[in-house]
């Protein structure tokens, strides 16, 4: 017991310290408050935990056209997750990656902001929670709605983004530091994010697939671009 | 209430000091407390900040005559008569010594263990002025013997810790001995809980190298059982690692990860702990970066012990394996990766395994170590893949001889290359994919064999390989490079029937060939392709600042002495390459000169022009022939150059090494005689329409080649002007006679 609250102790005053990750993962650090106060209430042993933060058991039947389905959002990603560690982290749920929605938030780094679940049945949810528990708590999950889910496109692994592009980058110049990899070429347009301080331009880059968007990560990442250093992220 | 009149009346007299501030009106509501402020004048510009910093000193009044010493200075009451004498002998010390000598007096005292005489002389020595009347203003060297004095005299380390943050009151970074006295009062503490703060601290301000040498430390102090940070904390470092290229950090981090998952399912109820796959790639590439082994070793060791033998890794582990050991120049464990890869996804569909395992995208780092030094590497790669597909576990892999296929072509050893693609059916009895026939096509091709490419194309078709986009694109890669852009826009038209789409690169070397050929029909053809698949294919500026160049009107006037120079620049086409700086484009205008170039009156005419052919047929030249500065009309000037630019432009179509001898004469001489030339229709566009006489055109060719290896002689003139009729010749009338 001792061990799983030191390997679940998330360090406060690290995150707190850090303008970037605590700005940005605010509404993460909160939910695991709750989460990690919610688990230290409960004795690890119980078979079923109920659902943290207290919220109300709803009646989850949601008459659609191919059958009602549930809706949960996972939190306490980084950045580096991929669709396969969601999966592993399912596994058992009868899930799929089709199922996958990351959701990312548009200030400071893309990080992502969570992961939108589509259980196919409450069976399947309640098999996550159990999945969740058995793992070292160390992700929260909870409930949410079709409303949230249906807005999201999802990336599939297929798009990198390019992080830290001087002013006057263009798209020749990406294609240059892209060269040799599969992409598609009309698929390169340009963000424009709030970060700390200055705002910071971002190129979103669709791949041919997950193999060829992976390739460039390995291959491309911190990389220069008119002499500054690009980091690349491949959004799930 | 007396503090708000009192508050209130000072706000009064400042008003009247200074009318000129706008002062808000504070509410009136007794309940409400405000501190009263005195608005900011909006449009005055604020004092810069204080430029003295390095001193804690320079907070309080530190020019005043007095020693002001308060928390350090001695009791009015002397203690004893023993403590006066040497206190005050240190406060003299401390006002005479500077840096270098307090620093080699702390050398002696801490041979003499005279640590309490060490922490007083410091104390006062930062109070101190220095000779130039600055406070003294330690460096780290200096406030580590502090630290130690401290350390040895029982500081606790929380005390400890605070001496260390006050050392940015100095601007002092801590190093890693400042880290290592903290640490060594917290081993004699035994507080690890402290350790792990100093952790949090140094990983929050992003100082990874402190950070991994405090990790060392405490390894060799505590034998890694005080020190284990929480699974946040360690994935945390592992992206601040993985960010920054500290490849040390990330294999500590990973570590730690590695015990974690290990007490967690040794705990009851066992706790199943896994390490992103995600952070585990990031970890390879950084390791690749790096080219540090044991991160290597430590990543996949983790993730391995994540799966639990559950699953194959991610196939982009596997990829950043290959990669990170390609890298180290470490090829045998890249093909043992290769080999664990590819029976991991032995059973994965044909076409996702071809894209996995394709030497042209993600094996191409291994491509590229396997020719690191030319056919050296590649045939001992090839002989070691060789032996190895004879041993007791035969391992045979089509991916790898790819690669070395590919790798040869890479070097133009097309016959290493064939040599390679033959073997692959006939000593390892596989069967060549499709990546191995387009490898095979691409050396073909880049040794300007494009019969021999077409006719692979047609084997694989025939031997029922279905080609895909990189087979047509190689295809008409190898037509550029033969200069036939009309057969390279029958391979797209081919592509497209078999349903893939050209690419933008392919595009843009077709419709570059179709330039410097003037084909314009089939440049059309290439802009419509262009359009119809919706790719924006740009400019080619940076290509064309090579190739193209414009005789700027622009004639810069010079005085050199007493005489008046007119020179005239060439400049690169300036005229799309309006995205950049525009001022460093007119300093490149004002300062740009061509090779050669003589600035002289009347300069000497020098030969130095080079025409290079590359690999997808750009030709670079640049003439250097000097105008002969004159003092002519500047419209006289202007069609000079002209004529030049378009003559050049004509000997780009009909170069000379093509024309010998009299030929080049006679290619112009009918411009003697003739308005228009035969040569293009350029020649008649732009130019005026003169008659040049053959002396002319010699002499303008003069200009840029040496005329002497291209003149003619007056027999071959000859021969050339007087047409013969056949004769046999007198022998053979002799032979009939006999």
């Amino acid at each position: 017991m001792s061990i799983i609250r030191n390997a679940i102790r998330s360090s406060f005053s690290l995150r707190a310290s850090d303008p970037v990750i605590s700005r940005n993962s605010l509404p993460f650090l909160q939910e695991s408050r709750k989460c990690l106060s919610t688990v230290g209430e409960q004795p690890p042993s119980s078979p079923s935990p109920p659902p943290p933060g207290g919220s109300p058991a709803e009646e989850v039947k949601k008459p659609a056209s191919e059958g009602w389905k549930l809706y949960g959002k996972f939190s306490g990603f980084s950045k580096h997750t991929l669709r396969s560690d969601v999966m592993n982290i399912l596994e058992g749920c009868n899930v799929t990656s089709h199922d996958l929605k990351f959701s990312y938030m548009r200030g400071g780094n893309l990080n992502p902001a969570g992961v939108y679940v589509q259980f196919p049945s409450r069976s399947s949810y309640d098999s996550a929670m159990r999945a969740i528990a058995k793992k070292g708590r160390l992700y929260r999950l909870e409930r949410a709605t079709q409303s949230q889910w249906d807005p999201i496109v999802p990336y599939e692994g297929k798009v990198v983004a390019l992080h830290g592009l001087p002013p006057n980058a263009i798209i020749e110049d990406i294609d240059r530091f892209l060269s040799g990899c599969l992409y598609h070429p009309g698929s390169i347009q340009f963000l424009t994010i709030q970060g700390l301080g200055s705002p910071k331009r971002v190129a979103l880059v669709r791949f041919t697939s997950q193999t060829q968007a992976m390739n460039a990560y390995i291959t491309k990442n911190r990389n220069f671009l008119l002499n500054q250093r690009i980091t690349l992220q491949v959004l799930q | 209430m007396s503090s708000h009149l009192f508050l209130r009346s000072r706000i009064s007299l400042l008003r009247t000091l200074k009318p000129n501030h706008h002062i808000r009106t504070i509410s009136g509501t007794p309940s409400l407390y405000q501190d009263p402020q005195l608005a900011t004048d909006h449009e005055s510009t604020t004092l810069p900040p204080n430029p003295a910093t390095g001193s804690p000193l320079y907070q309080e009044n530190w020019r005043s005559p007095i020693p002001n010493s308060p928390s350090f200075s001695q009791s009015l009451v002397p203690m004893g008569f023993l403590n006066q004498a040497p206190a005050a002998r240190i406060r003299a010390l401390s006002e005479t010594l500077d840096m270098i000598s307090l620093l080699n007096m702390f050398a002696d005292w801490t041979a003499s263990q005279r640590w309490s005489d060490m922490k007083q002389l410091f104390e006062f020595w930062v109070r101190s002025l220095d000779k130039n009347g600055k406070p003294n203003k330690p460096d780290v060297n200096l406030y580590n013997h502090y630290l130690r004095a401290n350390l040895m005299m029982g500081a606790a380390p929380s005390d400890m810790l605070d001496l260390v943050a006050m050392m940015d009151d100095f601007s002092v970074a801590p190093n890693t001995a400042s880290y290592n006295l903290v640490l060594k009062a917290m081993h004699q503490a035994k507080e690890t809980e402290v350790a792990e703060k100093l952790l949090n601290s140094c990983v929050a301000k992003g100082r990874t190298d402190t950070l991994v040498s405090i990790i060392e430390r405490c390894k060799s102090l505590d034998r890694n059982k005080s020190l284990c940070p929480s699974w946040i904390l360690c994935t945390y470092m592992a992206e601040v690692a993985t960010q920054e290229d500290n490849s040390k950090l990330a294999f500590y981090a990973f570590e730690f990860m590695y015990n974690w998952i290990n007490r967690g399912e040794m705990a009851r109820p066992s706790v199943l702990l896994s390490v992103d796959e995600g952070l585990v790639v990031s970890a390879l590439a950084t390791a690749a970066r790096t080219c540090n082994p044991t991160l290597i070793d430590g990543s996949w060791m983790i993730l391995k012990r994540s799966l639990r033998g559950k699953k194959a890794a991610n196939p982009a582990a596997y990829v950043a394996k290959i990669n990170a050991y390609a890298s180290l120049g470490n090829l045998q464990k890249a093909f043992v990766a290769l080999n664990e890869f590819e029976n991991a996804y032995k059973d994965a569909e044909k076409e996702v395994k071809e894209e996995m395992l394709s030497p042209f995208t993600s094996l191409y780092p291994l491509v590229v170590a396997c020719s690191k030094k030319g056919f050296e590497t590649l045939d001992e790669v090839y002989f070691q893949l060789e032996t190895l597909s004879k041993g007791d576990t035969p391992y045979k892999s089509v991916a790898a001889l790819n690669c070395i296929v590919l790798g040869c072509a890479n070097t133009w050893d097309l016959d290493r290359a064939y040599q390679t693609f033959d073997a692959i059916s006939a000593s390892f009895g596989l069967t060549p994919n499709i990546d191995s026939y387009n490898a095979l096509i691409y050396a073909f091709g880049k040794v300007k064999k494009t019969p021999e490419a077409t006719r692979v194309y047609s084997h694989l078709v025939g031997e029922g390989v279905k080609p895909d986009a990189r087979t047509f694109s190689l295809l008409v890669d190898a037509h550029l490079i033969n200069r036939d852009p009309e057969s390279a826009l029958t391979v797209i038209d081919d592509m497209i029937k078999a349903g893939f789409e050209p690419s933008k690169e392919t595009l843009k070397k077709l419709r570059r060939r179709c330039i410097r050929e003037l084909d314009n029909e089939n440049d059309d053809k290439v802009e419509s392709l262009a359009k119809k698949f919706q790719i924006r294919m740009g400019s080619e500026n940076r290509r064309n600042m090579l190739f193209n160049m414009d005789y700027s009107r622009k004639l810069l006037l010079r005085k050199e002495g007493d005489s008046e120079n007119i020179s005239s620049h060439f400049f690169w086409d300036q005229r799309h390459d309006t995205t950049r700086n525009p001022k460093l484009i007119e300093e490149r205008e004002g300062n740009t000169k061509m090779g050669g170039r003589n600035d002289e009156v009347g300069g000497d005419k020098e030969k130095e022009k080079e025409k290079e052919e590359e690999q997808d047929d750009m030709s670079v030249h640049s003439p250097c022939k000097a105008l002969p500065s004159s003092a002519s009309s500047l419209s006289k000037e202007q069609s000079q150059v002209e004529l030049e630019l378009t003559f050049l432009e004509a000997l780009e179509i009909y170069p000379p090494v093509k024309l010998r001898g009299n030929y080049m004469v006679s290619c112009f001489l009918p411009m003697a005689s003739r308005d228009t030339s035969p040569l293009c229709s350029l020649w008649s566009d732009g130019v005026s329409r003169q008659k040049f006489s053959a002396d002319e055109v010699l002499q303008l060719l003069d200009r840029f080649y040496n005329i002497e290896m291209l003149k003619s002689d007056d027999e071959e003139i000859d021969i050339l002007n007087h047409e013969e009729d056949f004769t046999l010749p007198p022998s053979y009338f002799d032979k009939e006679e006999q």
